[in-house]
């Protein structure tokens, strides 16, 4: 597998029609989106456009874009990583909180003051505190049998609660609010297009899911996918199953740590609540439209962050309630979802036509 | 494996290539955004919801009335994600806004680092605690209201026992509830002040189910600072018809026979303030902390009052009355000061001995215990602490009046007297880290026994001699 | 003996508190429990609870009856489960995808209508809260009494729906095909049982039921709808599933476990301690998981739990 073949098989895919199904539908949610916007007496013209250009319309927008982007594939990459192991992983959202607090540890220590190791150390501990958090539930998984849906959603609010005790106490800085102190210049990373806030972030992304990519051709890697197609025929094979659970979840959970380090490191500089606005849960959705391909979750990610930057700046400029903003992002979904109706259609046709 | 490495690097240049490429692209687009017009452009933005019928609603509409009153146009933007703030202030700052009001303590850091690019912005933060050229803050004191209400609760409590429940335990929240409990202890010293943090704003039936607690471990005073949370707070008094009190707004409307009163940040005034800044191009880049006032609308800076009883108003005893304004104006006149208290403060006390006589002394902190506390006859008494910390001691007068020097080891230490009575006055200094004893120096402290003879043999004998004189004089008077 | 006495209001408080917690979660968890009874797993319950929290709300609202409120909270909700049944029935979709697709909708719709209705004010619109029944007889009773029988009539009628749907599930004929449905959908395809239909109807009862336990934030515990008033109760509503595993009783044990920690943290709080207070807002979210490690493998997971069924494929 090359950098060609990928160029290749994404040519293929864009000439099959499957690929643009999901893309007509969610215009039509933008449709179903326009009416809405239309019942509280908003020019739907207008603020589409104001959508689009907050998206696209100036350096900075669109730098938020790829910002959010750099967030959303992350943890894109974190879930789909446990799906194709059948794990289902909803954990993302606290895990990238731990590995927020791993990535601050680092940036608030000496550490933070040495360039170049900051943010390496930084990247590695927000990778090990996410992973050891999902690790909880995948060995309380493979001794105990405790299902991981209901371990990881769980354990998302008890990671907030745990970042909350240590704002306020243990790792908060001198003064009136509930932070961390700032982390150290050398383990902010650095702005990668002057006059945004696109930080170097989006590279360790762009890695990451190349990382993804290959995983999925190495030994444990296909154990993995193995794991996760037939249980029954990966015990026969000799394969050792607890391994790829535990590997697996610990990869999904670092990738989701990397993401909060990344929160840290390149946007807030200091570890607050709240710096997440769910991006973990979304993670969930992206990973499951992306077909679990680091590729198509890369895709999915910059297309939700589009979504979700121009329709917050639309809100913002136009007075909508901020729900609509949510709603519309559902509906996105909903629409995608029954545009894999007409490419179940598609197929069906297409069997029917071979016959 | 080293294969893949190298070939994992080459297809992220090439990614990072594409994004940076097609940054250029998009950036020219960025000029066709001019600014133009002479029209004040004011935004309101906020992570709060504007429809939390608290918090972010009350500013909504103080903003609403700028422009009802003035004819500006306001643009607002609610429901932030904290990622998203520093974005939030920039878009304003960039479509040429001359004024932002934001809205929450989390605005403080960013505004200032967008204020830094965009001069001609102005930045307001409401709750904030920062500054720079074009950034302002107004951080209201909000503790001198709540000071209030713990003492109108102690004076009215059946029970002696106040409650509070609090969202998170952030400084601020922690600040108000320290200035309830001073309010509640200056007026009965022996008062139970229970609290509990949810740990989440928007869950009115976790507060109800607190506040029901609390009525059961005895409080009849519920105060809520959680914003939808503390709905729930209202609806447990009002079920158990015990009193409540209301947040940031008037909320008697709530629960018309159960908010006795509200603590209310004048929001209207604040930002009218803040604009007033900007119209007559007399911003100040600072923080500003207005404090108690008497009412809604009464001259003076503050912003801080309390809500009227409203229909409650039979309710309260006149003495109450008289003495709840008695106690405000004291803390505008600063004759009584309610600090800012940023960490919880848990009670202490400590005995002293001298001679026969036993003193208590009581006080709160943030920090240690006293161990020991010694009375120096004639000089000085000194108190031994396990930690440092944020002290408050309150000390009869019969043992030191009139403190001069408060010290650590051989350091000198700055100290605050809170408040003074006839018979005690309280101070309030920091114990340095590293130190444990303090040394507290007055004009008069408790004589030893010696000189307590002397001292009460020359008062008996100026006594004496006086109503010898005195009695002269009547003598003297019955003459014709 | 004064001390006594306090110890023991300060308990039955707690308990008291404990069973209006579990109120709305055991609504939602029987209700999911029918439909994962039949395959359909539904992460949605969250959104289907806000929806019916808002629908509730409006019912009531503007027309003073409670009833009227309840049945459209139901229906609220119900259209949500509608449009679960179609994603996930119908075509097919992952059902992960989908559930959390209708949380999606239902948080921003409820919040998104509620805005609509009524636009911002200092002083949210409220309704009177549901009245309280005393069972005649039995609320007098010491300790029992305020524990047991002194709630709003939401509480008994979710109690009484414990051993119901355990009717409803073992004892009829329709809680049969839904469990054939949700163990061997062909094996009932074969029996002659229309799958898709029984699926829809158990994902809409379950819907419905979650609309109730909404509702119960909106009318019974404060009177107001605001966004997110549900709190995560539909997560937790989804893990007493399978903590329950599949069964009405142990659904009804898992809910009362989770309202009573997080009555007894604050409590405990009330009762002023010095742990801080974000480790026992974990308790309930803990609790359960130590439990299931407890209850070490043992499953009852319906067989066909989150796997679509296509007629007529092998």
């Amino acid at each position: 597998m090359s950098v060609l073949d990928v160029v290749t098989q994404t040519r293929n895919k864009l000439r099959d029609v499957k690929f643009f199904v999901p893309f007509a539908s969610a215009s039509l949610a933008f449709v179903v989106g326009a009416i809405i916007l239309g019942a509280t007496g908003v020019d739907v013209g207008k603020a589409y456009t104001i959508m689009f250009e907050g998206a696209f319309g100036s350096a900075f927008g669109f730098g938020d874009v790829l910002l959010k982007t750099t967030s959303l594939l992350l943890t894109g990459l974190a879930v789909s990583v446990a799906f194709r192991c059948k794990q289902w992983n909803i954990g993302a959202e606290g895990q990238l909180y731990m590995g927020a607090l791993g990535g601050t540890l680092v940036g608030i220590s000496v550490v933070g003051l040495i360039p170049g190791l900051a943010i390496f150390l930084g990247i590695i501990l927000s990778f090990i505190f996410g992973a050891v958090f999902a690790l909880v539930p995948a060995v309380l998984k493979v001794k105990f049998g405790v299902n991981e849906v209901i371990s990881t959603v769980l354990l998302n609010f008890v990671a907030f609660l745990f970042i909350s005790f240590l704002l306020h106490g243990p790792i908060k800085a001198p003064g009136f609010n509930p932070y961390s102190p700032e982390i150290g210049n050398a383990s902010q990373m650095p702005i990668i297009f002057p006059g945004t806030r696109l930080h170097a972030g989006i590279i360790v992304a762009a890695l990451a899911t190349v990382g993804v990519y290959y995983l999925w051709k190495t030994k444990i890697g296909f154990e993995i996918k193995s794991v996760g197609a037939n249980i029954k025929a990966a015990r026969y094979a000799g394969m050792n199953i607890t391994k790829s659970v535990l590997v697996t979840l610990a990869i999904s959970g670092g990738l989701a740590g990397i993401a909060g380090g990344m929160l840290v490191s390149g946007v807030q500089h200091v570890l607050i609540e709240g710096i997440s606005p769910g991006y973990g849960f979304i993670a969930v959705i992206i990973a499951l439209l992306g077909r679990q391909h680091p590729i198509g979750v890369a895709i999915v990610a910059f297309f939700f962050s589009v979504l979700m930057t121009g329709s917050e700046t639309m809100y913002r400029s136009l007075g909508v309630p901020s729900a609509f903003s949510m709603t519309l992002q559902a509906l996105v979904l909903v629409f995608v979802l029954v545009g894999q109706l007409f490419v179940v259609w598609l197929g069906k046709r297409k069997v029917g036509g071979a016959r | 494996m080293k294969s893949y490495l190298k070939k994992a690097s080459v297809v992220a240049v090439i990614a990072a290539l594409v994004l940076v490429s097609s940054m250029a692209i998009v950036a020219p687009l960025q000029i066709a955004n001019a600014q133009g017009g002479k029209q004040l452009k004011i935004a309101l933005v906020t992570d709060a919801l504007f429809s939390d019928g608290g918090w972010g609603a009350a500013a909504h509409d103080a903003a609403k009335l700028l422009e009802t009153k003035y004819g500006y146009q306001v643009a607002y933007a609610e429901s932030i994600a904290i990622p998203d703030i520093e974005a939030t202030l920039r878009q304003y700052a960039q479509d040429g806004y001359d004024l932002i009001i934001a809205h929450g303590f989390q605005w403080g850091d960013p505004a200032v680092k967008v204020g830094k690019d965009y001069p001609n912005t102005k930045i307001v933060v409401f709750t904030g605690l920062v500054s720079s050229n074009n950034v302002a803050s107004i951080f209201p004191m909000q503790q001198e209201g709540t000071f209030l209400l713990g003492a109108l609760g102690a004076m009215m409590t059946k029970t002696g026992t106040l409650a509070y429940v609090g969202g998170d335990q952030y400084p601020n929240i922690i600040n108000i509830f320290e200035g309830y409990k001073q309010g509640a202890k200056l007026v009965k010293p022996d008062i139970k002040v229970i609290g509990t943090y949810l740990g989440d704003f928007d869950n009115p039936a976790k507060g109800k189910e607190a506040g029901l607690a609390q009525i059961n471990n005895g409080a009849d005073f519920l105060f809520h600072v959680a914003d939808t949370s503390g709905h729930g707070v209202i609806q447990a008094a009002k079920e158990k018809k015990v009193y409540a009190f209301g947040a940031v707004l008037d909320q008697s409307a709530l629960a018309p026979d159960t908010v006795l009163t509200s603590f209310v940040l004048d929001m209207d005034k604040a930002f009218d303030q803040a604009l007033q800044m900007v119209v007559q191009n007399k911003f100040e880049g600072k923080i500003f902390k207005p404090g108690i006032e008497v009412g809604k609308g009464a001259s003076g800076d503050g912003i801080v009052y309390l809500a009227p009883f409203n229909q409650l108003d039979s309710k309260v005893p006149a003495d109450v009355k008289a003495k709840l304004q008695e106690l405000t104006q004291a803390v505008i006149d600063k004759k009584i000061l309610v600090p800012e208290r940023i960490k919880t403060t848990s009670d202490i006390s400590a005995t002293a001995k001298l001679g026969d006589q036993t003193y208590t002394i009581t006080g709160i902190s943030s920090g240690g215990k006293i161990n020991s506390a010694t009375i120096n006859s004639g000089k000085s008494i000194k108190f031994e602490f396990d930690k440092a910390g944020d002290i408050e001691l309150t000390l009869p007068k019969s043992v030191i009046d009139g403190i001069t020097v408060v010290k650590a080891g051989d350091k000198t230490v700055e100290f605050q007297e809170i408040s003074s009575s006839d018979s005690a006055s309280t101070i309030k200094f920091v114990l340095p880290e590293g130190s444990s004893s303090v040394e507290i120096s007055g004009t008069t402290v408790v004589p030893e026994f010696g000189t307590l003879v002397a001292i009460v043999l020359a008062a008996l004998l100026v006594g004496v001699i006086g109503i010898v004189r005195f009695k002269g004089a009547l003598l003297n008077l019955g003459r014709p | 003996m004064k001390l006594a006495g306090e110890t023991e209001a300060v308990i039955i408080g707690i308990i008291a508190s404990g069973i209006r917690l579990a109120t709305p979660v055991l609504f939602a968890g029987l209700g999911e429990k029918i439909a994962e009874r039949s395959g359909i797993l539904n992460l949605g319950i969250e959104g289907m609870m806000l929806m019916g929290a808002f629908g509730g709300f409006i019912g009531t609202y503007f027309t003073g009856n409670y009833v009227i409120g309840i049945l459209l909270a139901m229906a609220s909700a119900g259209i949500l489960a509608v449009l679960k049944g179609f994603l996930s029935i119908t075509i097919r979709t992952n059902q992960l995808a989908a559930g959390l697709a209708i949380w999606l909708l239902g948080t921003g719709l409820a919040a998104l209508l509620y805005r609509l209705t009524f636009g911002v004010r200092t002083a949210a619109p409220s309704v009177e809260l549901m009245p309280k029944i005393d069972i005649p007889g039995l609320s007098n009773l010491p300790g029992i009494g305020p524990i047991l029988f002194n709630h709003d009539p939401l509480v008994y009628i979710g109690f009484l729906l414990v051993p119901l749907t355990y009717i409803f599930i073992f004892k009829t004929n329709l809680g049969l095909k839904i469990r054939t449905v949700g163990e061997n959908p062909k094996q009932a395809d074969a029996l002659g049982v229309n799958v898709y239909k029984i699926r829809y109807l158990a994902v809409i009862v379950g819907g419905a039921l979650a609309g109730i336990g909404g509702a119960y934030y909106s009318l019974v515990q404060t009177g107001y709808f605001l966004e997110n008033i549900t709190g995560g109760a539909g997560w937790i509503a989804l893990a007493l599933v399978i903590f329950g595993r599949w069964k009405s009783q142990w659904i009804l044990v898992g809910a009362l476990i989770f309202g009573m920690v997080d009555a007894f943290q604050l409590g405990l709080q009330a009762l002023g301690t010095t742990l801080p207070y974000q480790f026992l807002l974990m308790l309930p979210y803990l609790i359960p998981i130590a439990v299931l490690v407890g209850l070490y493998k043992r499953t009852g997971a319906p067989a066909a739990l989150a796997t679509p069924y296509v007629r007529g494929e092998r």
